[in-house]
């Protein structure tokens, strides 16, 4: 009997200091970590850095997702926290990686505006995310 | 020494010169055991010393005579029976008062009990000589005769000395050796230093009878000496064995000991037990011999109790490198005959963690692992104290949840109680190791800044406090939104003490609060007085009732199909005797946050009752309820008693209520609007399209009447939102069978416009301003006559 999943999608603003080296490095210490946490909570998702905005999907059982949640939320490398969606999913969306790492290239403006109600808008950003996943797993290197 | 070797190996018999050394050392040993009983004898000791006395008097005695028997100086000889018996006597009773003093007590007493006994020794053997008689004249030579004193003396007073300090076997034998030597250095040097000149024309002695008499007497006395040792011997194993008992049974009874126990004598171990050696991580043989000081770290000195008697706390080093806190209870002890000391040893780590362990229970909060109140308070004093002393500046902050109250009530203690712990989470993710964070209770949250640019810091603090904690919780897998409210003061400005600082940050807090939440405020010297004021009033406000302090002025309501006033809104007032009238404004929130609206109100409903009935039907009146009152049980029993003591019809008792009163327990809310309207009194909707304007309230009541908020009448003419607003309220009530009050209407214009719109009552100054009760009468009276 497999415990339910849920699954958590944020957005949220980057607060790291620095330049843009130091803050990639900072971000490449906090994907480490993440992965490393992650992988030994069972938990699934992904991080999109794009611009100023962190955007992140994370999947899995309740006490661990509430568990990571906890810490992301308490973390003040980045602000502006928009919690979008936080529900029970049949499977998972992003069950590859403990945390797959998504950096687009060039920003395209469906990131950035987000029309219709909360569901539409968490469902718009989901299917974003997905797709450059699956862009930049088609795509090595 | 020449000397000595002639008169031993030339005027000797060597059979019986071997039997008195014998002799001697049978004596010397079986003394020293005997000795040994009377040393651990407990009751009746003097008879153990009269039997060692005896048998080293006999043995002494003996090995002389023997000795005196194997002497052949080639001249006949005699030895007179009085002297020779009399020796016996000697030795025996002054050996018996050596060994009594040498056993009453240590030091001097042992070495003068030993000296005692040789002189005892000595004298019997000079006496013994004194009754020799030969044919020749006794000459002596005087060094040797000094060397044998001072032998006979000395040797003895030594062997005792060892006996009584080393009662083991080996050095008991050591002990019997430095006896016969001394005994018999006195005798053979005494023998040496006889020099005999033969005197030619003696008369010869009756030699032979002589020997015999002596020979027995000497056997008899060797025949007692015999028995005693026979008896020493199975004594002294009797004693042993009973020794070795007594020392199993301690060794077992302190090894069964829970606490550690240590011998000790003279700042020397000479015992553990296996509670020690556990505790200590060492085994029995490194104890033994060790310094006490050896048990501690490097460097820490004794207590003195450890040395008498006494109770110390101190600290062991352990094999492992672990020092232990342990208490020492020292006990002085009497083993082997000799003092020593009893440690016990008590390890004090369990209570020591108890102790840090209620210490900590007691400063900290079990839930969340903050500090206390009474812990948070020892971290402010510690602050006062340090700061103090330096001049810096710290910074206390006071924060409260918004929201928490509603969320532990609809959502219960467990998920608050986690939210809690969550909050607990991030207010320590916002603050610096320096920092300290302190839940004094419920939820309320402080926090100890020790930062020095000041204010600048605490309002970064107070910034990041409140954005972790706008962030929605997840708890039990429901998604949480609180939020965080700050109050702020700092040290030394603000106060110099906990409790001005403490006050002085709650009300910075309460300001905030009040200001919109979600934000920090500093204090300010003015909050303090604006809380004064508030303060008094609430004072005032407790006894205003009872001194009749309030009373009612009456708002003429107007009916627009007759223009006619068809009834009063009460309204309550306040003439304060030295402050004048003060504003409903200023004392209806306070009467509602203290819970005095409750008497306040009921008295109000009973006063406009009875006023009401005393005017003409149908007029009404119209009567506000607070929040407060809404949800009180009381309520409905409050309006049915007011009606039924003023004798007024329910129906023309109206009850206004706000939308405020009915956001939190809304069930509950409808259903004493339900029980009230169940008596006949109308309900009417307060203040419509301020607050909320849930459309759903509505829909959910059938009030009776909405009364439209007087700030939409106040921009009818400039704003056309306003009166569409207005409007669409009125066509709104008619299609759901509500009448429509307008508040407000101050101008014909005004008038002109609601009536257009086909309101059904107005209220205004252009109607009336709120007048006294004579007055209202007066109108009434007036419209029945018009
Ligand atoms: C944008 C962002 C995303 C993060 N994602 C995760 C995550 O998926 N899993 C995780 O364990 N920690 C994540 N963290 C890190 C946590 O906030 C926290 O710093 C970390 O779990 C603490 O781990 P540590 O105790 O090993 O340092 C994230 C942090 C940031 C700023």
């Amino acid at each position: 009997m497999a415990e339910p999943l849920y699954r958590l999608l944020y957005r949220s603003k980057v607060a790291i200091l620095g330049t843009t080296e130091e803050v990639r490095a900072e971000v490449a210490a906090i994907l480490a970590g993440a992965r490393r946490h992650n992988a030994a909570a069972g938990l699934t998702g992904a991080l999109l850095h794009e611009g100023a905005t962190f955007t992140q999907v994370l999947e899995g059982e309740l006490p661990a997702l509430e568990e990571a949640y906890d810490r992301i939320s308490a973390d003040l490398r980045h602000t502006e926290f928009e919690l979008m969606q936080f529900a029970l999913v049949p499977e998972r969306g992003f069950g590859g990686e403990a945390l797959a790492f998504l950096a687009p290239a060039e920003l395209d403006a469906a990131g950035l505006a987000a029309p219709g109600d909360a569901a539409d808008a968490a469902n718009g950003v989901l299917r974003r995310m997905a797709a450059i996943l699956g862009r930049q797993q088609a795509a090595p290197g | 020494m020449q000397r000595f070797y002639t008169c031993l190996a030339e005027q000797h018999d060597p059979a019986l010169l071997a039997l008195a050394v014998v002799i001697c050392a049978v004596g010397a040993h079986t003394s020293f055991v005997l000795l040994r009983a009377a040393q651990t004898a407990a009751a009746r000791r003097w008879r153990w010393v009269a039997l060692t006395a005896l048998a080293t008097g006999t043995g002494a005695w003996s090995t002389h005579f023997v000795a005196m028997l194997a002497f052949a100086p080639g001249l006949p000889a005699d030895h007179g029976a009085g002297l020779t018996l009399a020796s016996l006597a000697l030795v025996v009773l002054v050996c018996g008062f050596a060994f009594q003093l040498a056993l009453s007590g240590r030091g001097w007493r042992e070495w003068a009990g030993g000296v005692l006994a040789g002189l005892g020794i000595t004298a019997m053997h000079y006496a013994g000589m004194a009754g020799y008689h030969l044919v020749g004249v006794l000459l002596w030579e005087k060094r040797l005769l000094t060397l044998s004193i001072a032998l006979g003396i000395l040797l003895p007073m030594l062997a005792v000395w060892l006996a009584l300090r080393q009662p083991r076997p080996l050095p008991r034998l050591l002990a019997a050796a430095l006896l016969l030597l001394g005994i018999c250095a006195l005798h053979f040097l005494g023998m040496a230093a006889l020099i005999i000149l033969p005197e030619p024309g003696g008369a010869p002695l009756a030699a032979a009878a002589s020997a015999d008499w002596l020979a027995a007497a000497v056997a008899a006395a060797s025949g007692i000496l015999l028995l005693l040792s026979l008896a020493a011997a199975a004594l002294s194993r009797r004693a042993h064995r009973r020794e070795r008992q007594a020392e199993q049974k301690l060794r077992s009874l302190a090894d069964a000991a829970v606490e550690g126990l240590l011998l000790c004598e003279e700042g020397r171990i000479t015992g553990s037990n296996r509670s020690l050696q556990g505790l200590l991580g060492r085994a029995d043989e490194w104890f033994t011999g060790q310094r006490l000081e050896a048990l501690l770290p490097p460097g820490q000195t004794l207590p003195a109790a450890l040395a008498a008697e006494g109770r110390a706390e101190a600290e062991f080093l352990a094999a492992s490198g672990e020092i232990i806190p342990v208490e020492l209870v020292t006990r002085p002890l009497l083993h082997h005959a000799r003092s020593q000391q009893a440690v016990a040893v008590r390890d004090l780590r369990d209570r020591r963690r108890a102790e840090a362990r209620i210490r900590f229970l007691a400063q900290h909060d079990p839930l969340t692992g903050l500090h206390n109140r009474a812990g948070f308070g020892l971290e402010l004093e510690r602050a006062l104290a340090l700061h103090g002393r330096s001049g810096q500046g710290f910074a206390l902050l006071a924060l409260d949840l918004d929201r928490f109250k509603w969320t532990n009530d609809t959502m219960g203690h467990q998920v608050g109680d986690a939210l809690l712990v969550k909050v607990a989470a991030r207010l320590r993710a916002a603050v610096h190791a320096t920092d300290v964070v302190g839940r004094p209770g419920g939820d309320e949250f402080a926090v100890l800044q020790l930062d020095t640019s000041q204010p600048e810091a605490a309002t970064a603090l107070a910034q990041r406090c409140i954005e972790l904690l706008s962030r929605p919780f997840i708890v039990q897998g429901q998604v949480l939104n609180i939020g965080a409210s700050v109050g702020i003061a700092l040290y030394p400005q603000d106060g110099t003490d906990i409790a001005t600082l403490a006050r002085n940050a709650d009300l910075a807090l309460y300001r905030a609060k009040s200001e919109g939440r979600g934000t920090h405020r500093f204090f300010e010297a003015e909050m303090d007085t604006r809380m004064q004021r508030r303060r008094m009033l609430e004072v005032e406000l407790r006894s205003a009732l009872a001194l009749r302090q309030f009373h009612l002025e009456y708002q003429p309501l107007l009916g627009l199909d007759g223009d006619t006033v068809t009834g009063f809104e009460a309204l309550i007032r306040w003439a304060h005797p030295e402050r004048g009238l003060i504003s409903p404004a200023e004392f209806i929130p306070l009467a509602e946050e203290t819970g005095l609206i409750i008497p306040i109100g009921e008295w109000v409903l009973r006063e406009a009752c009875r006023e009401a009935a005393g005017w003409q039907e149908p007029a009404t009146i119209a009567v506000n309820l607070s929040p407060l009152q809404v949800h009180s049980p009381g309520i409905v029993e409050a309006v049915r008693g007011a009606c039924a003591a003023a004798g007024l019809d329910p129906h023309r008792l109206e009850l206004e209520v706000t939308e405020t009163a009915l956001l939190t327990d809304t069930d509950h809310s409808f259903g004493t609007l339900r029980a009230l309207k169940a008596l006949g009194v109308r309900i009417s909707m307060d203040d419509f399209g301020t607050g909320y304007s849930s459309l759903s309230h509505l829909r959910r009541f059938p009030f009776d009447k909405i009364k439209i908020d007087r700030s939409f009448v106040a921009d009818l003419g400039e704003n056309a939102d306003s009166a569409a607003i207005v409007g669409a309220v009125i066509v709104l009530g008619k299609s759901l069978g509500m009448l429509t009050t307008v508040e407000g209407v101050e101008t014909a214009g005004q008038l002109a416009h609601v009536r257009a719109r086909g309101c059904d009552q107005v209220q205004g100054f252009l109607v009336g301003r709120p007048m006294a009760a004579d007055a209202a009468r007066t109108l009434l009276a007036r419209r029945q006559a018009a």
